[in-house]
């Protein structure tokens, strides 16, 4: 290039100072949005990338139902391509703080994988000490230093006994942790609770009883050089993944044998026990028996002798009795006898003593008389002496009969005790008959239930599966899974987003350009006449094009690189808990954007050079014959035509006579238009989620979950004892669980809703159709109602059927019934009876959906529930929810502020552009109707009248694209979980209009002063 | 009084470091409806002159007054106003909004003016009543001026001003322009003022100014102007 030609251009640049600006402006505009977006994306992932290399984060993640041992990880430690084998044991656990259950995924620290970025205090040194995360802190008001209770669940060892899991469950918490693991605020869901997990700790490995692990963790060797979002990280993991995969086989075998044979040894073992036991008890049984036969035949030996011996004492007593009686008789009768003899020897006598007496008196010899008297005394003597004899006679008898009842009495006492005894042992023996038996029939019990239990050990000997193993890489760790497809997203827009740039960008450069070429047709006559090469006189033009392109693609890239990535990374570092992002001059969009620019304004330059450059040299000497006028359609509407004044008319005919500016005019305001509308449209979208997920659909004021592990009973009681709490109006009680849906491609995480009385359920939640607010739907045994975005991502409609695997593994086919409105989440509702026919289960509530009589007493309330009720694990309230949703949101309103102030910029630059290249190309017609007199207003209406009328079509169009646009990115931008209430409100549009009307009046300030700086001189001047 | 006096007028120009002197006190007066022709090399001051006549440009120092009404003074607005009602030019290169047709053009002007001609009417007059309705890029040079032409007195102006307003056309044409020009002068009593650098057209003239260097340094009044279609050059 000449010296001259060079100095012609920087002079150039100089005079046209506006115009350059205008091209460098736009071009800074495009290259720094598209580059700025577009490393977005790929910046975030350097960012996750480094932060996993740093904290070591584990490539590859087995898990095995049936836990895994030692053995496994030395195995695995052999398979090609491993880098290193760390072990853990995780566990869902309940942690209690101030009423409130909450459920924590508990983890065994691991050396050198999975590394946990240190906060505060320090980490775990030994069974009592443990570290947890951050907001565990802050939203259960524990602090470092306090202690934890924490309830796990009892765990089954190899031979299936059952074990605490923790050594100590009372623990000190130490310190704060961030665990690369958990770069998302998605924890995973449990089984505990309601079904998901709330908050994350780690515990030493010592705290453990278990010696197997629930998993291991693997680094692939090179895995870490390569970024883990390339195709070659990816590559390496699954060569490992597949190594792994094929040894897994008899891992899992070995493992299968290693417990199957313990649970035989068991059963054997306790077969063989069992059969003694059997045998000792059935011997003691016997022994018992034995001796109780013994007993009663000795009782009843001592029962027949008792009897002989009455008999025997009974009939020897008669015979003494009969003796007795006999000599009684016998002495009664010599008594009689004697009385007879008696009364004759008497009378005897007395006839003798008065024959005595007459012969004393007669006095008769003493001679004579004494024989007599002799005699009579002896008849008296003998009489006496037979009275005496009598009588000893009669007491001996007596005696006798004395001697026999004393005899009586003695051997009847005898035999009486002896019969007490007999019958006292009897009654010993029956009692003893008695607790034999029922010794004997627990006995029987016992052996019954061993052999049962056996029996059944033996049935689940059967039963034990082989375990499964189940390999994963990073891609199912949800964080990070969601995390790569948020940056995919951001790629979406970015790719989108800046074409309406780069279009403009086209547009005004060639407009630009072209009029500058117009400008100097005599110039380039002239260079041509002097015969320079069409290059080195279009060389200037390019180079007029690639300075403002390299001056404005710099400035631009320099401020996409570094602000826009970080002003998306702070987004959606609100989402992700992740280091400050790396920020990385882009290679690949560098050159990229820069080439497009380049393309847009140096082609511009190149094609309307061209054009000139084409004609010889004199023809571009001579002035170019003005754009001949032309009739528009319009003056065939004379009505309308002769209506219009002349202003007007030209504005009108000019509209249709510049056709280029035409366009980049109503493409910039429709751009303009359209993203601001987008903008306020994404906020429309957003903002509305939460007062209709909270409010329109969930109406329900507090959910208050119950316990897990609760009996039917126990369930009942509680149930009625909230119902009944002061402050609740009505209520519907719930089971509410986290199902899968397998065919469905990554995790979402879906509750199940199975409402106990279905007809009240409208009273807490609505179903029905978005956007149609009459009919609400019914659940019934039809099938399920599913949520719409569930519906979206699993692509299917309604009378398809589903296959959901509840929270006990089961899985099910059911049919949708209808699809319902929701944002947030994904919900399946069922009717308590589907659940029951389908499950076989038995329907186990576990919530309550409460209303209350207004919002103040919800404190109040809250504490209330929780200190009543013990079997309560937690209690929200729905305004709570609401609130914490609310402030993400509101941290999308940046977003809008983006794309405000940049379809801002965009306006500006068009419309200013716009502005400048009408007045310069007109400035002759200006000047003239400077000279007849027009006024400065007059001036500017004559030409603000065509901006203002393309003005106003753009932004009609604009508001149509917008529309469009805002529902191109919510879609993009929305995350799995929620749906946005998709909606542009009126007053959206609204500012729309009043944004980009500002930025137009703007622009018409800065014409107005332009139009009255034109000398009129400009009008004299010979035309170029 | 005459009815425009330019006394004592100087007009400088900054160009940067440089004062240009364009008009160097130059002074001359015109008559009410005299055709006054002003000649002189490029650079002389005419069009400067006829700039500061016409309310384009305004003066360093001196007074310009037309109708009694001291110009020189006028602030901006005032200077639009003037331009509007009592001014009507032609342009060498006609100067004829390219998107309207030859009576809407002249409508363009009439729009703005308080007692404006009746714009057919005034075409008729130039001899245009079938081109009315054609675009300038259908007209040819002359017709385009012819228009121009209209445009200006259609405003029924005070003074005509006419900036080299054959420049552009060949000598036929240019007589039949400049013949308008007197015809409009005679006819209308309008007072007409035509830049030349073309001397021979002198004698077609009430007044002759001759400038140079900035100055008026000849004015010559013609008691007997020439007819145009007598005059050769």
């Amino acid at each position: 290039m000449k010296k001259a030609l060079l100095k012609d251009t920087i002079k150039e640049i100089k005079n046209t100072f506006k115009r350059f600006i205008s091209i460098l402006l736009v071009v800074l505009l495009g290259v720094g949005f598209f580059a700025g977006i577009k490393a977005a994306s790929p910046d975030m992932k350097m960012t996750v990338d480094q932060y996993f290399d740093e904290q070591k984060v584990m490539d590859i993640e087995v898990i095995s139902t049936l836990g895994l041992t030692k053995d496994d990880i030395n195995t695995l430690q052999n398979v090609e391509g491993v880098e290193n084998v760390v072990s853990s044991y995780a566990q869902d656990v309940i942690v209690s703080a101030e009423g409130e259950d909450s459920v924590v995924k508990m983890e065994t620290i691991t050396n050198d994988m999975n590394k946990l970025k240190l906060l505060e205090g320090k980490l775990p040194n030994d069974e009592t000490e443990c570290v947890v995360e951050k907001s565990f802190l802050s939203w259960t008001g524990h602090s470092i230093g306090d202690t934890i209770e924490i309830t796990a669940e009892k765990v089954k060892d190899d031979e299936g006994n059952e074990k605490d899991i923790l050594k100590q469950n009372k623990i000190k918490i130490v310190g704060v942790v961030q665990s690369p693991l958990y770069i998302s605020r998605e924890r995973g869901s449990s089984k505990l609770g309601a079904g998901k997990v709330n908050y994350y700790m780690y515990i030493h490995p010592n705290a453990i009883t278990q010696e197997i692990y629930t998993n291991l963790y693997i680094s692939c060797a090179g895995a870490s050089e390569a970024k883990c979002y390339d195709k070659k990280y990816e590559n390496i993991v699954e060569d490992v993944k597949n190594k792994i995969e094929e040894i897994s086989e008899e891992r899992k075998q070995a493992r299968y044998n290693e417990i199957y044979t313990k649970a035989e040894d068991k059963i054997k073992e306790a077969q063989e026990t069992l059969n003694k036991e059997e045998k000792k008890a059935n011997k003691e049984i016997n022994d018992a028996q034995n001796k109780i036969d013994d007993a009663k035949e000795e009782v009843e030996t001592g029962k027949t002798q008792l009897m002989q011996n009455r008999q025997k004492a009974n009939s020897e007593f008669e015979s003494a009795d009969k003796q007795i009686k006999e000599a009684e008789k016998t002495l009664n009768s010599q008594q009689t006898a004697y009385e007879k003899t008696k009364k004759e020897a008497q009378k005897q006598i007395e006839e003798n003593k008065e024959q005595l007496k007459i012969m004393q008196e007669q006095g008769m010899p003493e001679s004579i008389t004494a024989p007599l008297a002799e005699g009579i005394k002896k008849a008296e003597l003998e009489l006496e002496e037979a009275e005496a004899k009598l009588k000893s006679a009669r007491q001996q008898l007596e005696k006798q009969k004395k001697e026999l009842e004393r005899q009586k009495s003695n051997t009847y006492a005898k035999l009486n005790s002896v019969e007490a005894e007999l019958t006292n042992a009897e009654k010993e023996i029956s009692q003893n008959e008695k607790n034999l038996k029922e010794a004997k029939k627990e006995a029987e019990e016992k052996i019954t239930d061993a052999k049962e239990e056996l029996e059944e050990a033996k049935f689940k000997l059967k039963d034990i599966k082989k375990p499964e193993w189940y390999i994963l890489d990073r891609n199912q760790n949800v964080g990070y899974a969601s995390y790569i497809q948020d940056t995919d997203r951001i790629a979406n827009i970015a790719t989108v987003f800046p074409v309406v740039f780069f279009v403009v960008a086209a547009l005004i450069s060639l407009t630009s350009m072209s009029r500058m070429v117009e400008e100097e047709r005599v110039q380039i006559g002239t260079l041509k006449a002097l015969g320079y090469t069409k290059l080195q006189i279009a060389s200037k033009y390019i180079i007029y094009a690639m300075l403002a392109t390299i001056i404005g693609s710099g400035i631009g890239l320099a401020i996409g690189f570094n602000v826009l990535p970080k002003i998306v990374m702070n987004l959606y570092g609100m989402m992700y808990t992740l280091p400050e992002g790396v920020i990385e001059f882009n290679t690949e969009y560098t050159i990229i954007s820069v080439t497009l620019a380049m393309i847009c304004t140096v082609g511009a330059a190149i094609y309307s050079c061209a054009k000139a450059l084409r004609q010889l040299p004199a023809t571009l000497m001579r002035p170019k014959a003005p754009k001949p006028g032309k009739r528009v359609f319009l003056e065939k509407i004379t009505f309308i035509w002769s209506h219009l004044s002349f202003t007007r008319k030209v504005t009108a005919r000019n509209i249709f006579r510049y056709k280029k500016r035409f366009l980049m005019t109503i493409i910039g305001v429709m751009g303009c238009t359209a993203l601001i509308v987008a903008g306020f449209g994404l906020r429309d979208s957003i903002s509305q989620m939460i007062p209709s997920q909270y409010g329109e659909i969930f109406k329900y004021h507090v959910q208050i979950s119950l316990k897990d592990n609760l009996t039917t009973k126990q369930i009942k009681e509680e149930i009625d004892k909230i119902s009944h709490t002061e402050g609740i109006t009505e209520k519907i009680v719930m089971n509410i669980q986290a199902v899968d849906i397998t065919n469905i491609s990554n995790t979402q995480n879906i509750q199940m809703m199975i409402p106990e009385n279905s007809e009240n359920l409208s009273q807490f939640i609505t179903l029905k159709q978005r956007g149609n607010k009459n009919e609400i739907y019914t659940l019934n045994q039809e099938g399920v109602i599913i949520t719409e975005k569930l519906a979206k991502l699993l692509d299917v409609k309604v009378g398809d059927t589903l296959k959901i695997k509840n929270s006990d593994d089961i899985e099910a086919e059911v049919k949708i019934s209808n699809i319902t409105e929701n944002y947030l989440m994904h919900y399946i509702y069922m009717t308590k009876e589907l659940y029951q026919t389908v499950y076989k289960e038995d329907f186990k509530p576990n919530t309550i959906y409460a209303n209350i009589e207004n919002k103040e007493i919800e404190e109040e309330l809250g504490h209330k529930l929780l200190e009543n009720n013990k079997q309560i694990s937690g209690v929200t309230f729905t305004s709570n929810t609401e609130n914490v949703f609310s402030e993400i949101m509101d941290n999308m309103n940046l977003v809008v502020w983006i794309l405000i102030i940049s379809a801002g910029l965009l306006a500006f630059v068009v419309l200013y552009n716009l502005s400048n290249t009408n007045i310069s190309e007109r400035i002759r017609e200006l000047a003239t109707i400077k000279v007849l007199g027009f006024y400065d207003k007059e001036v500017y209406d004559y030409v603000s009248k065509e901006t203002t009328l393309l003005t106003i079509i753009g932004i009609i169009i604009g508001l149509l694209a917008g529309y469009f646009l805002t529902f191109f990115i919510v879609n993009t931008c929305e995350l799995d979980m929620m749906m946005f209430d998709k909606r542009v409100n009126f007053i959206s549009y609204v500012y729309g209009v009043i944004i980009t009307l500002v930025f137009g009046t703007i622009v018409n300030i800065a014409t107005y002063f332009a139009l009255r700086k034109i000398d009129m001189i400009e009008s004299l001047k010979s035309i170029e | 009084m005459a009815y425009i006096e330019f006394k004592d007028v100087v007009k400088e120009y900054k160009m940067g470091e440089v004062v240009i002197k364009a008009l160097d006190s130059t002074n001359f007066e015109v008559e009410k409806g005299e055709l006054v022709v002003i000649v002189g090399p490029s650079g002389a001051g005419k069009t400067t002159a006829l700039n500061i006549l016409g309310g384009m440009d305004t003066v360093t120092s001196g007074t310009v007054k037309i109708d009694k009404k001291e110009i020189s003074k006028l602030k901006e607005k005032e200077l639009i106003k003037y331009r509007r009602e009592d001014i009507g030019f032609v342009f060498q290169f006609y100067n004829l909004v390219q998107n309207l047709t030859a009576v809407e053009n002249v409508e363009l002007a009439t729009q703005i003016c308080r007692r404006p001609l009746e714009p057919k009417t005034i075409l008729k007059k130039v001899g245009l009543e079938n081109r009315m309705n054609n675009f300038p890029s259908q007209l040819s040079g002359g017709e385009q001026q012819r228009v121009a032409i209209a445009r200006a007195i259609a405003k029924n102006p005070k003074l005509l001003l006419c900036d080299e307003p054959t420049g552009a056309l060949d000598y036929k044409t240019g007589k039949q322009i400049l013949q308008l020009l007197q015809d409009t002068c005679r006819k209308e009593k309008m007072t007409v003022l035509i830049i030349t650098h073309n001397t021979s057209l002198t004698p077609m003239a009430d007044r002759v100014i001759h400038f140079k260097n900035g100055t008026a340094y000849d004015i010559i009044k013609n008691e007997h102007p020439t007819p145009i279609e007598e005059i050769e050059w």
